[in-house]
């Protein structure tokens, strides 16, 4: 499916945006009146007038039921994702991964694929509001200007806060714009962002860079307390690199190894192969001890400047802390040695900047070359934000800007009111906010303009050292709104220092003058519409630039991690929601009802807590605490969580937004200084009240029953041959000879990391819908696939198997039969279908199904979707009423339409062709997809792969789903 | 007739099944005055609570078809609940009244005649409550009707495979044959109160309703046989529907579902549970209505036998279950049974073996089947009991089966003790009304059993 040319399409909602409600009626009339508009003069839909063709008028490209795809981008934070934006009739409805791409191949982080919902957010600002009523842009951007103009003219400041820029126009855009506002202060703001890791950069090495780290080559991972499965950094390539060293070929292959030092229970933790449960503060004597046994005992030489004697307090032996791990630290050093620069060393947000330092340190001694490592973009370190937040109460700013950030919710002031910011905001004049929603920040500006969703937005972005990608509008505003970078367009031109007439101008512009190669074959128009096409620009990365490590800082940092006392009282680590990230996704119903890949908590985060700890305070799940400061909050007991360490995540406890308002709580409010996310506790105090979660999973572990296979590899290789080769089981029946393709799937459990991503694009493929926390508790979550997550082994160092489980498709299926009205059967293919419209919802085929995968729609759940989010809907899959029973389809609708093209193009279907939204989402490709009866197949080759094994195959149900046994890889056990 | 029997064993003599002199007139006048008469205060009052009952299970219906399945308590994975419990304990409780009325018919065993009529109404009024469940229970009520294979113009058929489809088949069919046999048995009684009858609109309705009847010999002949037949034709249905009723459970693979044993045990649990239901509301009519010299002391101390021989059947069934658990070595079917008497739900398993197997045990005295609050008693804890032996069935069985990963508690809702308390409304409405409006003895059958002539003046 290659990425199409860019062009407009109709919108479907009117440019007063009235989504609500919208009748047939109206919906005819405001596409006469669209029509109207593009042809006639004074359109205000779009800028790009030329392309807006009426659908009474075919237009070339646009087939009605037939999809468009477009290469777009998608940010988040410092990373920047190439995506792939499906359309039909003009609406995005599906977002996946650019297979253009070098670095990410197709994927992409599942909150691209989450933030669809974004765009048709019914909470989304549809008209400029200047002091709470709506106005118009001309009056609301001469409002701007006008202030700009006078605070820079009358020397009072300018704030302008943007999350990370990694666009070069929009940064090109900025610089401009403060040339033309001598006094504008220019802060990019990233709450969740790695400070630590940043601080230790800047003290060991003067400058910043983004860690690339080569997953795909690393023999020994070491993570401090860094997630980078679940929330740390570009968690997409991390999780392909990681995943494609965990499926060794067979027993005597090659794995990586993964150790884990962490507090609580992260999705990286939960996929080590060796798990050391540590209270943060110990990490950065645990890191320096690293760095001198690897001195030491591996000869690997010190940087220059730092002298062993340094490090003479950090002996790995002498540790308290490491005691009662000591063999585990010895195989860890001894294969940091042996691996050598196919080593990874990694601290995460929780750890101090001296772990953070050591961990340079670390890899820099073992010969890990960050050379090509990209700068990072520049951020304000929570010290500067601060700095302004003091500068605005002290009335020095005239004009503040708030471009998509969201400070009134970040500051840690104590109560979530955040009275301080407030203050501070009282006493600017002119406070703006450019954003989607009508935000915490947004509810104390007076200006509040709507800009673009990135899916109606032109950009450019440069994230990975090796592809420049491009970002285009898949679909025209759906309201009156305008681009964000369009809004300082606009001021300039009003101030009179016009810098273009569109943003999509100055970023061809720019790509003309920059980018595009000089005096090659090609013009610019056709090189722009190819890397269009595309979304990307390949180039050559920049050159290698080596960095210098300073000894001394490296010896200062030492010297204050000896210094650092250990505490013996409970720590609290805040990291990084893997679904809401920071909160910004906090009004996704998808994300919200995504269940935290470990804990399985959704709609909320509650406090994790060991299950000594929880013992010891009389604690069950739900239980209220307080910390002595901020609100009270519901607790999780988390098998495996050190003790002495309370572990949540950020992004929820927000207070406005239908959907994210008073779900969880705020995180940020027990931090003990702003971006801090580690901070000592003092006492855990319950409060006596109690609220109950809304778990995905009731029941954490298998009972020894066979489910989700765990082996470690030394159990790998010892498994007898004949129990490795399946032979079929017995049946009475003669065998179903079957011609033509048999739909199945493998799914490798070893690869496997449990993000979720799967979920997320399987809700978004297949229209499935939010049914919010009180049904979630109720077990009534629809989602088609789930990821069941077990523990192995005691609470305190359980091992952690995720399993994908969905519709097994068996091809002797229990729910068939029981089902009086055969609204459920089988194809021809191999799949279990389901009709909806002959359902009359008995639910016997959900008692019989021994998966449980078969979901009920025991309300309506689909029948008050707003008007907006009804464009989200996929119109290849039936929306299910209540009372229907409904589970995974193998994505029929994706096998039929290859089905048809290959029919079209008279020739055989490859099953290479049909790959269903979760396998397609998997940033581990894990899940492979196919047709088992083709020999050749890759599925096929899976399935009697000697890891293979059906879930309850002694049931005779014949599942269609192979799973691949999880290994581990834990140290010791080979060499013994 | 006495001095011949003096010599046989206790258990051997015939029951003395009248108290006093009875005469088919004296039958008649005692029986058959009621419908004539205006109900005594407490009628109402008794009235009065059970159309409360109904008009608080009505709008728990009424919320469910709006709102939907949601307001239960079901969930995934106990897809089944109250609905599916009810409907069980409602066909077994109808299962009394066939077997008093067609098994023990053609086994002769007279004592049944006094006790029949009231026993098969009580198996129509109790299939009547069954038959909301399932209907109520669908997702989409409103399509239930696609259960039946009637044609239609898109072709489609119902599967046959499907226990659900057997379930229709079996209910349906018991309860027109019930309703059958039963109207049959009251058209001789329709006449009598025909005759009885002054002019009006009472009258026109028994005349309708007896079809003609006027007691002539070529009638009784035709009666008999038809009787007979239709006798025969409802013992085989009494084994059969709460067999095929079981088979929705036994046909599955969840484990505690999936056992060989449950046709026979869902049977004796049905005529266990019918059987107290019947003996509950008979010692209540027999003392309300004057009855007691036709419903004697010994016609009720042969029930509580009978109860206290189900319950025995039943206490092998629950044992057999554990023991097919253990000898199947199968972990899942095991961890099932052990949630039966453990765990959450351990209370109800429990709560289930006390109230079927122990209580019952005090019917060994025969001074406990002939004691009036003992009866009522043990009756009250096997309608408790076999009603949560049903919960226990299918919400323990459920609400743990394969992948620990989905297992999830089932907490029912107000609207599903709604709907239940609702269903007991029905039949208890429909009990009152029949009491007063319906010959509740079967008089020509008692008739032909009462002693002849010659006996009655020694």
């Amino acid at each position: 499916m290659k990425p199409e040319t860019h062009s407009f399409h109709l919108p479907l909602l009117g440019a007063d945006g009235e989504a609500d409600g919208l009748s047939r009626r109206r919906f005819l009339a405001l596409l006469g009146a669209s029509a109207a508009l593009a042809t006639g003069a004074g359109c205000k839909l779009t800028r790009n007038r030329a392309a807006v063709v009426p659908y009474t008028k075919k237009q070339e490209e646009i087939v009605p039921g037939v999809a468009d795809y477009y290469a777009s981008t998608f940010q988040e934070g410092e990373m920047a994702y190439p995506v792939l934006v499906k359309a039909r009739e003009g609406r995005p409805i599906h977002v996946e991964g650019n297979a253009e791409h070098p670095l990410y191949r197709g994927k992409t982080s599942f909150h691209a694929t989450a933030d669809l919902l974004g765009l048709y957010d019914p909470d989304r600002v549809r008209a400029p509001l200047i002091d709470g009523r709506p106005g118009t842009w001309k009056a609301a951007v001469e409002q701007l200007a006008r202030a700009l103009k006078d605070a820079s003219s009358q020397h009072k400041g300018i704030v302008l806060v943007t999350p990370a820029v990694l666009s070069p126009t929009r940064k090109a855009l900025i610089v401009y714009l403060a040339k033309a506002l001598p006094s504008l202060l220019y802060v990019p703001w990233e709450p969740a962002a790695d400070h630590q890791e940043r601080q230790a950069q800047r003290e060991l090495f003067g400058e910043e860079r983004l860690p690339q780290h080569r997953f795909d080559k690393a023999q020994t991972i070491v993570a401090l307390e860094a997630d980078f499965i679940g929330t740390l950094g570009d968690t997409v390539s991390a999780i392909a690199g990681f995943s494609s060293m965990r499926r060794p070929a067979s027993s005597a292959g090659a794995m990586n190894r993964l150790y884990a030092i962490e507090g609580g229970m992260s999705l990286t933790g939960s996929r080590a192969d060796v798990r050391i449960p540590m209270r943060p503060s110990a990490l950065a004597r645990i890191a320096f001890a690293l760095v001198r046994a690897v001195h030491l005992q591996g000869g690997r030489a010190l940087p220059e400047g730092l002298a062993l004697s340094a490090l003479e307090p950090f002996a790995l032996d002498r540790l308290p802390e490491v005691k009662p791990f000591a063999a585990e630290f010895k195989r860890l050093v001894k294969d940091l040695c042996a691996s050598g620069d196919r080593s990874l060393v990694l601290a995460g947000p929780a750890a101090s900047v001296e772990a953070h330092a050591a961990c340079l340190i670390l890899n820099r001694m073992l010969g890990i070359a960050d050379d090509h490592a990209p700068s990072a973009p520049a951020l304000s370190t929570p010290d500067e934000f601060k700095t302004v937040v003091d500068a605005m109460a002290a009335g020095r700013f005239g004009v503040a800007v708030f471009w998509d950030v969201n400070p009134a919710y970040d500051i840690p002031d104590g109560d979530s009111e955040g009275s301080a910011w407030r203050a501070a905001m009282a006493k600017v004049p002119l406070r703006v906010r450019l954003g989607l929603l009508k935000d915490e920040t947004a509810t104390a500006c007076n200006l509040v303009l709507p800009t673009n969703h990135w899916l109606e937005s032109w950009n450019d972005f440069e994230a990975s050292g090796d592809a420049l990608t491009l970002q285009q509008p898949v679909v025209a505003p759906l309201y009156d709104t305008v681009q964000g970078e369009e809004v300082f367009l606009r001021c300039l031109a009003e101030m009179g220092r016009p810098l273009a007439r569109s943003y999509v101008e100055l970023v061809k512009r720019r790509w003309q003058d920059e980018v595009a190669p000089k005096d090659g074959p090609i013009s610019f128009a056709r090189f722009w519409n190819t890397c269009l096409h595309d979304g990307l620009y390949r180039r050559r990365p920049a050159p290698p630039a080596a960095r210098r490590l300073d000894g001394q800082a490296c010896t200062r940092a030492a010297t204050r991690a000896a210094q650092t006392p250990s505490s013996a009282g409970f720590e609290l680590v805040l990291d990084t929601d893997p679904r809401l990230f920071d909160g910004r996704y906090a009004n996704n119903g998808w994300l919200q009802e995504m269940p935290d890949p470990t804990g399985r908590a959704s709609w909320g985060n509650p406090l994790s807590l060991a299950p000594a700890d929880a013992d010891r305070l009389h604690l069950k799940n739900g239980d209220m605490v307080s910390l002595g400061r901020g609100p009270a909050l519901p607790i999780l007991r988390q098998p495996g969580q050190a003790q002495g360490v309370l572990r949540m995540t950020l992004g929820h406890g927000r207070w406005q937004g239908s959907v994210a308002a008073g779900v969880g709580t705020r995180a940020w409010a027990f931090a003990s200084a702003l971006g801090a996310r580690s901070a000592p506790v003092d006492a855990v105090t319950p409060t006596g009240g109690r609220q109950e979660l809304s778990l995905a999973q009731d029941h954490d572990t298998q009972d020894g029953r066979d489910i989700a296979r765990l082996w470690s590899l030394a159990e790998y290789a010892k498994r007898p041959q004949q129990e490795l080769e399946r032979a079929e089981l017995p049946s009475l029946y003669d065998k179903q000879e079957q011609k033509g393709p048999r739909w199945g799937m493998a799914i490798d459990l070893s690869s496997c990391v449990g993000c979720g991503a799967c979920v997320v694009a399987c809700q978004s493929e297949n229209n499935i819908p939010v049914v919010g926390p009180e049904q979630v508790r109720k077990g009534r979550a629809m989602h088609w696939m789930r990821v069941d997550r077990y523990y192995q082994g005691g609470e305190a160092s359980p091992r952690v198997v995720h399993q994908p489980m969905l519709c097994q498709h068996c091809d002797s299926a229990p729910c068939e039969p029981v089902c009086p009205v055969q609204a459920t059967n089988h194809s021809p293919d191999g799949i279990n279908q389901m009709a909806y419209n002959r359902c009359v919802g008995t639910r016997y085929c959900a008692n019989n199904c021994p998966y449980k995968v078969r979901r009920f729609n025991f309300l309506d759940f689909t029948g008050e979707t707003p008007a907006s989010m009804q464009l989200a809907f996929n119109p290849e899959v039936t929306v299910r009423p209540r009372g229907v029973m409904e589970k995974c389809t193998f994505c029929v609708q994706r096998i039929r339409n290859a089905e048809q093209v290959a029919e079209r193009e008279k020739r055989h279907l490859d099953d290479k062709d049909v790959v269903p939204a979760c396998a397609s989402a998997c940033p581990a490709s894990a899940i492979v997809f196919g047709d088992v009866n083709s020999p050749e197949s890759e599925v096929a080759r899976l399935s009697r792969h000697n890891r293979g094994f059906h879930v309850l195959e002694e049931l005779g149900t014949k599942p269609a789903i192979t799973y691949l046994a999880a290994l581990k890889n834990p140290s010791g056990e080979g060499e013994q | 007739m006495k001095a011949a029997t003096a010599s046989l064993p206790e258990a051997l003599r015939p029951l003395e099944l009248l108290q006093g002199k009875v005469t088919p007139g004296s039958l008649d006048d005692q029986v058959l005055r009621f419908p004539a008469e205006r109900p005594p205060r407490a009628w109402y009052v008794a009235l009065a609570v059970t159309l409360t009952a109904l008009g608080i299970g009505g709008l728990c219906i009424c919320w469910t078809l709006y709102y939907g399945i949601g307001t239960w308590g079901n969930n995934r994975p106990v897809a089944w609940g109250f609905g599916i419990i009810n409907f069980v304990f409602w066909v077994g409780i109808g299962h009394a009244g066939t077997l008093i009325s067609a098994i023990l018919f053609l086994l002769r065993a007279r004592w049944r005649n006094a006790i029949a009529r009231f026993a098969e109404a009580m198996t129509i009024f109790a299939v009547i409550c069954a038959a909301i469940f399932p209907v109520l229970h669908t997702g989409r009520p409103w399509f239930a009707y696609w259960l039946f294979p009637y044609p239609n113009e898109r072709a489609l058929w119902v599967n046959f495979r499907s226990p659900l489809i057997w379930d229709v088949f079996a209910v349906t069919t018991y309860f027109s044959v019930s309703l059958i046999y039963w109207y049959l048995g009251l058209v001789p009684d329709f006449a009598s109160l025909r005759d009885r009858t002054a002019e009006g609109w009472r009258k026109r309705i028994y005349t309708v309703l007896s079809l003609g009847w006027r007691g002539a010999a070529s009638h009784w002949v035709h009666y008999d046989k038809a009787y007979l037949l239709l006798a025969g034709l409802a013992t085989g249905l009494v084994i059969s529907v709460h067999s095929v009723v079981s088979f929705d459970f036994a046909v599955s693979l969840v484990p505690g579902w999936h056992m060989t044993i449950f046709p026979p045990y869902f049977v004796a649990g049905a005529i266990f549970a019918g059987f107290a239901m019947v003996v509950m509301a008979l010692t209540v009519v027999r003392k309300t209505m004057n009855l007691s010299n036709l419903i004697t002391d010994n016609h009720l101390d042969v029930m509580n036998k009978l109860i206290l021989a189900m319950s025995c059947i039943m206490g092998y069934a629950y044992v057999m279950e554990g023991g097919t658990a253990w000898y199947s070595a199968n972990p899942y079917i095991q961890h099932t049974f052990m949630n039966y008497v453990s765990g959450f739900y351990g209370w109800a398993g429990i709560t289930t073996i006390t109230c079927n197997i122990i209580i019952p045990q005090i019917f060994w005295f025969r001074r406990m089947r002939r004691s009036i609050p003992a009866m009522i008693f043990v009756a009250l804890a096997v309608t408790l009991g076999m009603w949560m032996e049903r919960f226990v069935i299918i919400v323990i069985s459920l609400h743990q089966d394969y992948l620990p990963s989905s297992w999830h508690k089932y907490i029912p809702t107000k609207i599903d003790f709604g709907i239940l308390l609702g269903s007991f409304g029905l039949f208890f409405t429909l009990v009152l009304l029949f009491a007063r409006v319906l010959p509740v003895i079967a008089t020509s059958e008692m008739k032909a059993s009462l002693p002849a002539e010659k006996e009655r003046q020694p």
